[in-house]
């Protein structure tokens, strides 16, 4: 049998057992699958207008505050895990390096496909590459993403490489992973950044409490704090799927490193609060206040209480749901920054509508889905990382992999 | 070219909306009735109690919506109209989110939306000819004129006593034409002078204008200034973090291999590692 046939059955049996059984949650994916890209759909066959509840008033819904703003913040385990392991050679985290960028490479992908939707001429995106306008953070923004997006890729090829057995540019690729990690590091520094210094000119029309010269530094260091929560999750969801067991001990180490980067942002944020004279506005009982202590509790106090233990962080139910309250905090501060901090102050002008809420959904959907598949097809847990050589690869004949034997039991 | 400007002196402006009409009418838009501003109206005439202030893009000196633009879509003219660009323009709104004024609107229904605002009368200022507004306001609450000569007069005008009966210029400084009212007295403020670095269109009125809506709390520079300082580092981060993680990398992979380094418990529980 010819390699590509090989490759091509494979597939077909992961998804036909995708299918084979179906389940509650397939069927809500299927259902989630259906709505979304209907909604994509309308939105490009009727508008913007149509489709969103975005106005002159309130032109960022959503669609940025979500997709594009958290969905980069999640996706900065591509870049903190694949740094500490090859650039800070702690070999500890191998096992997880590949699922990370992984999910980092699906993550940045789901970004673009989310600005796509969004963009009013998304036919245009390119021109970010032919017309520069250097002292924009949203060209430095998406600069950054575009680049990152061939570094992911790139880092995440011998992967697919090892899979084809193409012995030549896997070891290509393998050669440059020092400058691609490095490179990946610093265009994740600026970009993370630069997402907070999105809102530095709009300060007027943004609550203090969100707003901050620091936005820049608050945005890059909750993004890397996130990463280790998203790494957490992730891991916990990947096992379940796979039927694997939790690689407690890396968590744990991850768990300690999170409890450090919690308390570092807790502070920062109440520091620059501090220095903006309005720390003690927060506790004043009104609206804005009770938004800022939903997004702290979930963000910082909760998950820190769970995991300063030792015992607590070798317990993965609690290390799960610490990490998914971090996670979760994490998203409503992106989106208090994006959407309630300018709803405070211009009067409730805006609430995503059906149609913009399902085809968030619906990306999120996708990349699980994505994830789901690329994980059984491919082989991701392979704790010798990118310098495996090509002669320990012997994909066994016949298109069964351990993979599928396993999704088969 | 001059640098031009308008000046408008909401204490002769009667809401008549003659400017809003002779806009639609110079632009070539529909005239359905101007409720707010929208892609069919590019100015309004606002009624606050007993004074109407007019809309419009007040065409900053620095303008923020050029700073923000990802693909410089946005550019100052040496007339002074900030015009935006269809050709380059990719539609994610940044200009509509970051504008102090909030004065660019969007062509929500439109499969190929425009950004859409108040162009300065582009086509007659560049060439040092009225904006249509401005000639069409038959009291002169909108005057049109050379930048530093309509400063001058918003300066002069803030100077009338109150209750005498003063001579105003109509349509344009030079245009000769002017016409005799009463000075109501003005607010010792020239809104758009200073704001944001300056605009090419000034207000003047009886009262603290930047009290009505969102005019309040807007810095006296650019905002492009608060962007800067974020922006300006990234050369620097680009280079210094190259170094450090080249070097890190080099410092650490050389420890580990003298040996000097465990090869695997850097980091783990006591005990834990293999």
């Amino acid at each position: 049998m010819s390699l590509a046939k090989e490759l091509y059955l494979e597939a077909k049996e992961i998804v036909f057992d995708h299918f084979r059984t179906p389940t509650f949650w397939k069927v809500i994916f299927w259902a989630i699958l259906a709505i979304g890209s209907f909604s994509i759909v309308y939105r490009f066959a009727f508008g913007l207008g149509a489709s969103t509840n975005l106005s002159d008033e309130f032109p960022w819904g959503l669609w940025i505050g979500f997709d594009v703003m958290t969905g980069v913040g999640l996706a900065a385990g591509g870049f903190t895990i694949s740094g500490l392991t090859y650039i800070f050679n702690i070999k500890k985290f191998r096992p997880i390096v590949k699922p990370a960028i992984l999910t980092a490479m699906l993550g940045y992908i789901l970004v673009v496909v989310g600005l796509l939707v969004d963009l009013g001429r998304p036919w245009y995106i390119w021109h970010m590459i032919i017309y520069w306008n250097i002292h924009s953070p949203l060209f430095e923004v998406g600069t950054c993403v575009l680049l990152y997006n061939i570094v992911l890729i790139l880092e995440f090829s011998p992967v697919v490489f090892k899979k084809l057995r193409w012995s030549k540019a896997f070891h290509a690729v393998k050669k440059i992973t020092m400058p691609l990690v490095i490179l990946g590091v610093i265009l994740s520094t600026l970009h993370q950044s630069s997402l907070g210094s999105l809102f530095l000119p709009v300060f007027t029309q943004m609550h203090p409490f969100w707003y901050s010269p620091l936005l820049p530094v608050l945005f890059y260091l909750s993004a890397v704090m996130t990463a280790f929560a998203m790494v957490t999750v992730e891991s916990n969801i990947a096992a379940r799927a796979l039927r694997k067991q939790v690689e407690i001990g890396v968590l744990a180490v991850i768990a300690r490193i999170l409890v450090v980067l919690m308390a570092l942002f807790g502070v920062i944020r109440l520091i620059d609060l501090y220095h903006q004279g309005i720390l003690p506005q927060i506790f004043q009982a009104n609206e804005a206040s009770l938004y800022f202590w939903i997004e702290y509790s979930f963000m910082i106090i909760i998950p820190l209480i769970l995991l300063t233990s030792e015992k607590r962080r070798w317990n993965n139910t609690i290390l799960f749901y610490a990490a998914a309250s971090t996670v979760i905090g994490f998203t409503i501060h992106r989106l208090n920054v994006a959407v309630t901090a300018r709803t405070l102050i211009n009067g409730d002008l805006y609430s995503p509508s059906f149609m913009e809420l399902m085809t968030s959904v619906f990306i999120v959907a996708v990349g699980m889905a994505a994830y789901g598949f690329i994980s059984k097809y491919f082989d991701l847990h392979d704790e010798s990382g990118f310098t495996t050589e090509l002669e320990e690869i012997n994909v066994p004949k016949g298109g069964n992999s351990p993979q599928i034997q396993m999704a088969k039991k | 070219m001059k640098r031009k400007a308008l000046l408008i002196d909401t204490t002769l402006c009667v809401g008549c909306e003659a400017c809003v009409w002779a806009c639609k009418e110079g632009h070539g838009l529909s005239d359905d009735s101007p409720g707010k501003r929208n892609d069919n109206t590019y100015t309004t005439v606002k009624e606050y109690n007993d004074i109407y202030v007019r809309e419009l893009c007040l065409n900053c000196e620095d303008p923020t919506c050029a700073a923000v633009c990802p693909v410089g879509a946005f550019t100052k003219q040496e007339a002074g109209a900030v015009l935006w660009d269809e050709k380059k323009c990719l539609g994610c709104r940044y200009c509509i989110q970051a504008c102090p004024f909030h004065i660019p609107t969007y062509e929500w229904s439109s499969l190929n939306p425009k950004v859409v605002k108040c162009d300065f009368c582009h086509d007659l200022t560049s060439k040092g000819e009225s904006t249509r507004c401005a000639s069409s306001c038959p009291t002169g609450a909108t005057l049109f004129g050379d930048r530093d000569a309509i400063l001058a007069e918003a300066r002069r005008r803030l100077k009338l006593k109150k209750g005498a009966v003063h001579e105003f210029p109509v349509h344009t400084l030079d245009s000769g034409d002017t016409i005799k009212h009463e000075a109501l007295g003005y607010y010792p403020h020239i809104f758009g002078e200073t704001e944001v670095g300056g605009t090419d269109v000034f207000f003047i009125s009886d009262r603290d204008i930047r009290e009505l809506g969102y005019f309040n709390n807007l810095p006296d520079y650019a905002l492009r200034h608060r962007i800067e300082p974020a922006m300006g580092v990234i050369p620097d981060v680009i280079v210094t973090a190259g170094i450090f993680f080249y070097g890190m990398n080099w410092i650490i992979n050389r420890r580990i291999e003298n040996g000097v380094e465990p090869k695997t418990k850097i980091f783990g529980k006591k005990g834990e590692d293999k």
